[in-house]
């Protein structure tokens, strides 16, 4: 007998309960790693949402006389600069809460429909075999040695730079991650007897795909998404620093730690807060997510969801 | 009086901590075992046998668990005692392999693949017994020889995938002797054996217990084995010994309930042979539903198979090419009628399954035909297959693995009645419902998923889902092989019970004997891709003609302690294998007809 089924004996009398909202509250105020993450990222929306009621300046306001203030000092006129200010004395604090906007959802968009892309395309070359499959994994091998890069300065170079145009160029950069693990989960979950099963009753490919395997699949992908959203608020950096992506004075973060680099000795705020948002944004989303996947699933969920 | 003891537990409670609070697996376990005795501890699973044993080394530390209550004396080498619970991990290293051996249930993982038979053993060797290398390869080859493995110098040098799986286990207890432990735990050591290896493994085992004098623990779920190896027996249930006694008592005076429903549970070969219908197992404590109605075969065909061929192709060299090719079907040919069922009999490997799913199209056969209704069902595109899919249906031996972990089991039952569309909203609540009485599954289930179910419940979520589209034929994979026997008797008079009423034909895949003696109105044994015989239930089993049918039947464990257990002990040769060069054509079976239906294969050479 091993370790799972003496579990299982253990909460046959909590069986008979319902999963409601309230339970997932109460696992959620149980688990202080997925609420502190939670917290954060509750602030970073509301924020981000209502960035003109928060942020304390104009996050373009310039204001030459009070350059590269430290943190928690005053200014010429009195005002307070909580993170201190860049070479041009905008506020950064306030540049952090407008920056996020573009930060965030590049990165929230920009993953997801990469995910979708490549989760698609991986998922059904996976199960399917065969030409397609060989068709779908050399353009992921193709696309994979291109230097993404510098692909994505020439198609912004061409069609221009600019929010939209950002998040298309990553998907269609990004998604070969998600497709290449998505296609490894398929091959597993092809042999395993309950795609057999499923198949054996009539279920359509399609739905065997969707279905069947992909709620089964779904744990690394989500994991991997939370990556490349980080990854991706960070290459919008790159691009915007190039002068391809967001335009300056508009704030992002990524802008922020690249404006910020050359003052680096001499005033470490600059990219220190931008960087640790990222970072924290990152740890987040990655922690929250973990914390997701466990009580959906219910071959895990009842660890954290007992019945009290 | 102390001196006869080897070791002995009192009060064991082992307990495994858990969210909310510790949950006691093992409570209140005193027994003991003398020297040169044989032990069998026995249950079903979730009885605690097999943490039990492996508290008697610590081991249980490894899962999780803590040893919460009662003493494990054993009585050394050096003539000390020692309490096991409070020994040192320094004590018990030495104790570990040295004085007691250990034999865990599955051969294909206990030995480590990236290295040789022969570097394994002697490493152990060399740790343990502080040998050179030279005297280490010796003792190694002397342990091989004791376990009687053929050509055992070439053993050595192999690795373990190259071994079968009777041969890894060998080498297993090969290696458990090698300190010369005075004490062998052997946790369901033949588990996962065919019963014709198992038969020869338990031989073994009993014949170096007289060899080394060693007293054996041996962990098992199955009563037959108790019958022919132990001396004393210890009967486990949720937790506790429900009964302790010398096997010939257990086996014909059973005294706990308990004991007497798991005994009545097993199916002994020979009970049939009276009755040409199948019928259902009595079991003990629930009313005895009796035979409905006779089970009795129709007349009309309703699958035909003939010819059936399916080969995996074997690739090496540089570009990949097919070298050779494993015959896993080879020529296969049989009929069913309606309401009938056909036993394909067989040891792993033999191609048993592999026909069940070539007839259902989930490995696609190269050639031969299938007949089903008049339709030839290989010729199908993918649309007319699956519709035929409402009419045959399939439930696999895993039933952990075949419902999908993610969907409620409502969900599951509900996705053939959704795939052909056949009923949808309060309606289709209404069916699934339904079929959850059918099976004897409460309602409350179904919006469960199947983690929160045991074995036998998550087979009948299987049977009543492959029962939703009315299924007039039905594949049963092993259905039954991974199941408590209890739990094992109760799912097969509900395939009785289902076929008595709806009509259904099985073809039922099977290793063992005795369960197919229960449901099958006709036998067939496979062989090495090949059916060597059918024929009616009672014209096979009774009056088997074929060589491989009659050593099949006589390895199957019966519950009588007196019966030879040694003379099945033979030196493993090479197995034979169905692989055969790329190209290679075998000429087709021919049968000799020795009563009405009943045919035995005719050209032995392959």
């Amino acid at each position: 007998m091993d370790t799972n089924s003496i579990e299982l004996e253990a909460r046959k009398d909590a069986r008979d309960v319902r999963v409601t909202g309230s339970d997932y509250l109460r696992a959620i105020l149980k688990d202080r790693v997925a609420l502190a993450a939670s917290i954060f990222l509750v602030i970073l929306v509301v924020f981000t949402l209502g960035a003109e009621f928060f942020a304390p300046h104009r996050p373009m306001g310039l204001n030459l006389r009070d350059g590269l203030l430290p943190p928690f000092s005053s200014g010429s006129k009195g005002e307070f600069y909580l993170l201190g200010t860049d070479e041009l004395g905008r506020d950064i604090f306030s540049r952090l809460i407008y920056g996020a906007r573009v930060s965030v959802s590049v990165g929230l968009i920009g993953a997801g429909l990469s995910c979708l892309l490549g989760v698609t395309m991986g998922l059904t070359a996976g199960y399917r075999g065969g030409l397609y499959e060989d068709i779908v994994m050399r353009l992921v091998d193709g696309m994979l040695s291109l230097p993404s890069l510098l692909v994505a300065l020439f198609v912004l170079f061409v069609l221009g730079g600019g929010f939209v145009n950002l998040i298309l160029v990553f998907s269609v950069l990004h998604w070969m991650v998600f497709a290449r693990m998505a296609r490894g989960l398929a091959l597993d979950a092809r042999t395993a007897t309950y795609v057999q099963a499923a198949k054996s009753l009539g279920t359509t490919e399609i739905r065997i795909v969707f279905y069947h395997i992909l709620p089964n699949v779904a744990a690394p992908i989500i994991v991997l998404l939370t990556l490349e959203i980080a990854i991706l608020i960070l290459s919008e950096a790159s691009l915007s620093f190039l002068g391809f992506g967001v335009q300056p004075p508009d704030p992002s973060w990524g802008l922020m730690i690249a404006d910020g680099r050359e003052h680096i000795r001499s005033a470490w705020w600059l990219v220190t807060f931008p960087g640790l948002a990222i970072f924290l944004t990152a740890l987040s989303l990655n922690l929250l997510a973990n914390w997701v996947r466990a009580v959906t699933d219910p071959v895990q969920r009842w660890r954290w969801i007992t019945a009290s | 009086m102390a001196e006869s003891v080897l070791i002995r537990t009192d009060n064991l409670k082992v307990q495994f901590p858990s969210k909310t609070g510790p949950v006691t697996a093992v409570e209140d376990i005193s027994f003991s075992v003398r020297p040169g005795e044989i032990v069998c501890i026995v249950g079903e699973s979730g009885s605690g046998k097999s943490v039990t044993s492996f508290s008697l080394m610590q081991l249980v530390k490894f899962n999780g668990g803590m040893i919460s209550g009662g003493a494990i004396t054993l009585h050394r080498r050096d003539g000390t005692t020692v309490d096991l619970r409070n020994a040192s991990e320094d004590q018990m290293r030495g104790i570990r392999g040295n004085e007691i051996g250990m034999i865990f249930q599955e051969p294909m993982t206990a030995l480590n693949p990236a290295f040789t038979v022969g570097w394994q053993m002697a490493e152990g060797l060399r740790i343990h017994m502080g040998l050179n290398r030279v005297q280490a390869d010796r003792r190694s080859l002397e342990l091989l020889r004791m376990v009687r493995i053929s050509e055992p110098e070439n053993r050595l040098r192999q690795y373990p995938h190259e071994l079968s799986g009777g041969m890894r286990q060998r080498v297993m207890i090969a290696m458990a002797l090698a300190c010369k432990p005075h004490l062998l735990i052997a946790d369901e050591p033949t588990t996962a054996l065919d019963v014709t290896v198992q038969a020869e493994i338990l031989g073994l085992i009993d014949l170096l217990r007289e060899e080394t004098g060693a007293a054996i623990l041996l962990i098992t779920h199955d009563m037959a084995v108790v019958a022919q190896m132990a001396d004393r027996v210890v009967v486990m249930f949720r937790g506790r010994k429900v009964e302790e006694g010398p096997v010939r008592r257990i086996l014909s005076e059973p005294q706990h309930e308990y004991t007497k429903a798991l005994l009545a549970a097993v199916p002994k070969l020979g009970d049939m042979s009276q009755k040409p219908n199948p019928e259902p197992l009595k079991i003990v404590g629930e009313r005895y539903r009796g035979p409905a109605k006779p089970l009795i075969a129709g007349k009309r065909q309703l699958l035909t198979v003939s010819g059936l061929v399916k080969r995996f192709p074997v690739r090496g060299g540089l570009f990949g090419r097919t070298t050779a090719n494993v015959h896993a079907v080879e020529n296969v040919s049989f009929g069913i009628n309606d309401n009938e069922t056909l036993a394909l009999v067989g040891e792993s490997g033999s191609g048993k399954s592999v026909t069940g799913r070539s007839i259902l199209r989930l490995e696609e056969p190269d050639s031969g035909k299938v007949e089903f209704e008049n339709r030839n069902v290989l010729a199908l595109d993918s649309t007319e297959m699956r519709d035929l899919r409402r009419n045959m249906q399939m439930v696999f031996q895993d039933p952990f693995g075949s419902l999908n972990p993610h969907k409620q089991l409502f969900d599951q039952v509900a996705e053939p009645i959704r795939n052909f569309r056949l009923d949808h909203g309060s309606a289709l609540e209404d069916r699934v419902a339904n079929l959850f009485d059918r099976v004897h599954l409460p309602r409350s289930f179904l919006r469960r998923y199947p983690v929160e179910l045991s074995g036998g419940q998550r087979q009948r979520v299987a049977i009543a889902r492959a029962l939703a589209p009315n299924p007039k034929f039905i594949v049963a994979d092993e259905a039954v092989s991974a199941l408590d026997v209890s739990v094992q008797a109760q799912v097969l008079n509900l395939m009785l019970e289902l076929q008595a009423d709806l009509g259904i034909s099985y073809l039922f895949i099977s290793h063992d004997v005795a369960v197919v003696e229960r449901v099958a109105h006709r036998v067939a044994v496979m062989y090495l891709g090949r059916i060597v015989e059918i024929g009616s239930r009672q014209d096979v089993l009774e009056n088997p003609q074929h060589g491989y049918t009659k050593t099949l039947i006589a390895a199957v464990p019966t519950l009588d302690p007196d019966a030879d257990v040694r003379g099945r002990v033979k030196t493993l040769s090479k197995v034979p294998s169905a692989i055969f060069p790329a190209g290679y054509e075998p000429e087709p079976p021919e049968y000799d007809e020795i009563s009405n239906g009943h045919y035995v294969l005719k050209n032995e050479k392959q």
